[in-house]
């Protein structure tokens, strides 16, 4: 019962790929539809909807009391040692992955109906949606590494055929194209990671790793960073972290929804997911879990940063989207797992809010992403409107929206935690001051002020359909309360355990947990309020500067300084470009292609021919073409034959 | 000579019939290789054909058994049924090119 209840969760979105693949296809090729893009928009959202409504089934009903289900159809492969299970399981902590990737999928499929309406490949889209959300159940469900990279190698996939799923133009093949190598150095580290960690404990099953590292520990201290921070790299690459975050902001080429499920909500949360996964073997690996916590901040400071002097309304969520993946890295690099899970949570509740209503936006501004000229559209699109703030005030820290209780909880972490440190919650605030800024300049840029659009573009504006607007609605109060399951045992004075954290216990902290100094409750509180304060600096900043905008945004073109180097992102494509880009396709091309494939390579094998021509050309001359000369040359062989069987005996 | 071949050969006398053997198949090769037309060339055929078939009844007699006899005769149906394929062959390319000289044949030359 229960295995087929899991087994539907994850075969369902398959099926729903499979059908709309099959058709698209068809589609394509008889130029005649079998069915149209309502069809398969409403076949893929009931395909991701029963998944996930089977999900809270298997979550709220199956699980109740006990800590985990799990089910292995078959007995993958099973060579020497190696005993290799393609097996599912599903414990706390996937159950709240479960949960939020199968509930925000349905959300955005249900929002996708109404925005990719009147495209032509509308049914190749719902298609790789589907598989997208096939690919993400495997890696969360996986109960063994390669399992677990299988569908880590899926959703890279779906990501790559979704930002270049208008691959027509140029631009954004080549964004997707980027989107995949990238991933694809980050992956790398995930299998040498693997491949340590196979050699050393010899079983790929994660929570034998992880009762490995905990209880026996036989692994140098050595390798066992080194294993850590490998398995780090490749989350570096699918999280987009320094230094491999430089894909996300150029994957907004895809369709909008498609940046808020994957580019925001599910797949780059990935990373975090995977190394709370490995919790055992990060507390057995102190070392390894500091780079995570600098890492982390570095990027949420850096990208926070970045984002601020950012007009374009999708890259200015994607940096904001790598900045809040930092404050999740950090809080997993403290040791504060539940945390990382718990903003990783709202994170995808007001994320996609802020994505989808971005969406709806430029849908309304026909297609335009600069802030520069929006603004006032407050009145004509009021839903939007509404939702996004809620979704701003959520990532900005406001309480009591969600984004609040897990940055809050995020800063107290690093700043207690024996892995944490004092420097890295400095950067931490001041990231989250930098985010309450930019999030508010996008919002008063956005929809106060006056319209700076053209004429025709306000004539034009207008609230996006309710397919678009009920999403908005569901994820904007989502923003608003779905922090309340993690309220701090502090606010409620001591009487209300913390459901989240309660919840989370048994899978997360299984292998141990990283100890908080003791502060009095004094310190907690005052950097609550702290926090607080930060984030409503932001926002008044923000207020005073771009509330009513009176004169002309200046043109990026002439900035200078600081400025400057932040509009062009410090300049990190360019550095990419020149130190590691441009040498490998010299490399490439210079000594790959022209000498050694085709000089050596085409020239061995073009000069054997030519040798072999010319060895032939000398025996083609006994070939006259008369019969009887051939007729004499078997009589020689013969005459020959018998000689030799004659001297032989 | 202590080879076992050839002691076979002269040994049980019958080195005459062996002569002839050698004798027939020598010209029917010479006469393939050397004659320029091809109703000869197949001509040579037959007679080497036939030497075979006497080889193989003296061995047959030699070895007191009837397996070489009757090889002769279906090398005689086989033979019969080249010759018809080889004639109407000849036969056709006469009328397309109006000479059966094998040296205009040389449509193979490497």
């Amino acid at each position: 019962m229960e295995s087929s209840l899991i087994l539907l969760i994850i075969i369902l979105p398959l099926i729903g790929a499979f059908l709309n693949g099959t058709v698209a296809a068809t589609n394509a090729y008889r130029k005649k539809e079998i069915w149209g893009e309502k069809f398969a928009g409403i076949l893929a959202f009931s395909a991701v909807g029963s998944s996930f409504l089977l999900s809270l089934y298997a979550v709220f009903v199956k699980m109740s009391g006990i800590d985990s289900l799990s089910f292995t159809p078959y007995e993958w492969l099973s060579v020497g040692g190696l005993q290799l299970n393609l097996s599912f399981v599903i414990d706390h902590l996937s159950a709240v992955m479960l949960l939020v990737v199968t509930g925000v999928s349905s959300v955005i499929h249900f929002y996708s109906i109404g925005y990719i309406h009147g495209d032509e490949s509308s049914v190749r889209y719902f298609s790789y949606l589907n598989l997208f959300v096939f690919a993400m159940l495997l890696l969360i469900l996986g109960d063994s590494m390669p399992v677990m990279f299988v569908g880590w190698e899926g959703v890279g996939l779906c990501s790559y055929l979704l930002i270049g799923f208008w691959y027509k133009e140029e631009e954004k093949a080549i964004a997707g194209k980027k989107a995949f190598i990238v991933n694809r150095i980050g992956d790398f580290g995930f299998l040498l990671g693997m491949f340590l960690i196979f050699a050393n404990v010899g079983s790929l099953t994660i929570s034998e790793v992880n009762e490995f590292f905990h209880h026996n520990n036989s692994m140098t201290f050595f390798w066992t960073n080194v294993a850590g921070i490998c398995l780090f790299i490749g989350a570096t690459g699918k999280s987009a972290q320094i230094p491999l975050y430089v894909w996300l902001p150029d994957a907004m080429a895809g369709p909008t929804p498609v940046s808020a499920l994957i580019h925001a909500a599910t797949m780059v949360t990935a990373g975090v997911y995977m190394l709370c996964r490995f919790h055992g073997l990060y507390l057995a690996a102190p070392v390894a879990l500091n780079v995570v916590l600098w890492i982390g901040a570095l990027t949420a400071i850096f990208s926070a940063t970045i984002a601020i002097y950012q007009n374009d309304i999708k890259k200015v969520l994607a940096y904001s989207t790598v900045s809040q993946l930092g404050f999740m890295f950090m809080a997993a690099g403290a040791g504060a797992f539940v945390i990382a899970i718990f903003h990783l949570m709202t994170h995808a509740f007001f994320k996609a809010c802020l994505f989808l209503g971005s969406g709806s936006v430029i849908h309304a501004m026909g297609g335009e992403q600069d802030i520069r000229f929006m603004g006032g559209l407050k009145k004509y699109m009021p839903t939007t409107y509404i939702t996004f703030l809620l979704a701003t005030l959520a990532i900005a820290g406001i309480p009591p929206f969600a984004g609040f209780f897990s940055k809050d909880e995020i800063l107290w972490n690093v700043f207690a935690s024996d892995h944490g440190s004092k420097i890295v919650w400095a950067i931490g605030a001041i990231a989250a001051l930098c985010t309450a800024f930019y999030m508010f300049r996008l919002v008063y840029l956005t929809f106060f002020g006056k319209f700076r659009g053209t004429p025709e573009q306000e004539h034009h504006l207008h609230e996006s359909p309710s397919t678009m607007t009920a999403p908005l609605i569901i994820l904007g109060v989502l923003s608003l309360i779905g922090g309340w399951i993690g309220i701090p045992k502090l606010l409620s004075g001591g009487l209300i355990p913390n459901f989240f954290h309660h919840y989370l216990e048994p899978a997360v902290s299984k292998y141990g947990h990283v100890e908080l100094h003791h502060y009095s409750h004094s310190v907690e509180y005052s950097l609550m309020i702290l926090s607080v304060v930060i984030a409503v600096i932001g926002w008044f900043t923000a207020s005073r500067l771009f509330r009513e905008v009176k004169k002309e945004l200046p043109d990026p073109a002439r900035y200078s300084g600081i400025p400057k180097l932040l509009w062009n992102k410090y300049f990190v494509d360019e550095i990419y470009d020149k130190l590691i880009v441009n040498p490998i396709k010299f490399l490439a091309t210079k000594v790959f292609l022209n000498i050694s494939d085709k000089k050596l390579i085409d020239g061995a094998a073009n000069g054997s021919a030519r040798g072999w021509r010319q060895v032939s050309q000398v025996f083609s001359y006994l070939q006259t073409g008369n019969i009887q000369a051939y007729g004499i040359y078997i009589i020689f062989g013969a005459a020959l034959a018998v000689a030799l069987a004659f001297y032989i005996y | 000579m202590n080879n076992p071949f050839t002691d076979f050969i002269i040994g049980s006398g019958g080195i005459y019939t062996i002569a002839v053997v050698l004798l027939l198949f020598t010209l029917g090769g010479m006469t393939v290789l050397f004659r320029r037309t091809l109703l000869h060339m197949l001509m040579g055929v037959e007679l080497m054909l036939n030497a075979v078939n006497l080889s193989f009844i003296y061995f047959s007699r030699l070895h007191q058994n009837h397996d070489g006899q009757i090889l002769s005769l279906m090398i005689f149906v086989v033979a019969a049924c080249e010759v018809a394929v080889g004639i109407a062959i000849i036969v056709h390319l006469f009328k397309r090119t109006g000479t059966i000289s094998v040296e205009t044949y040389t449509a193979e030359r490497g």
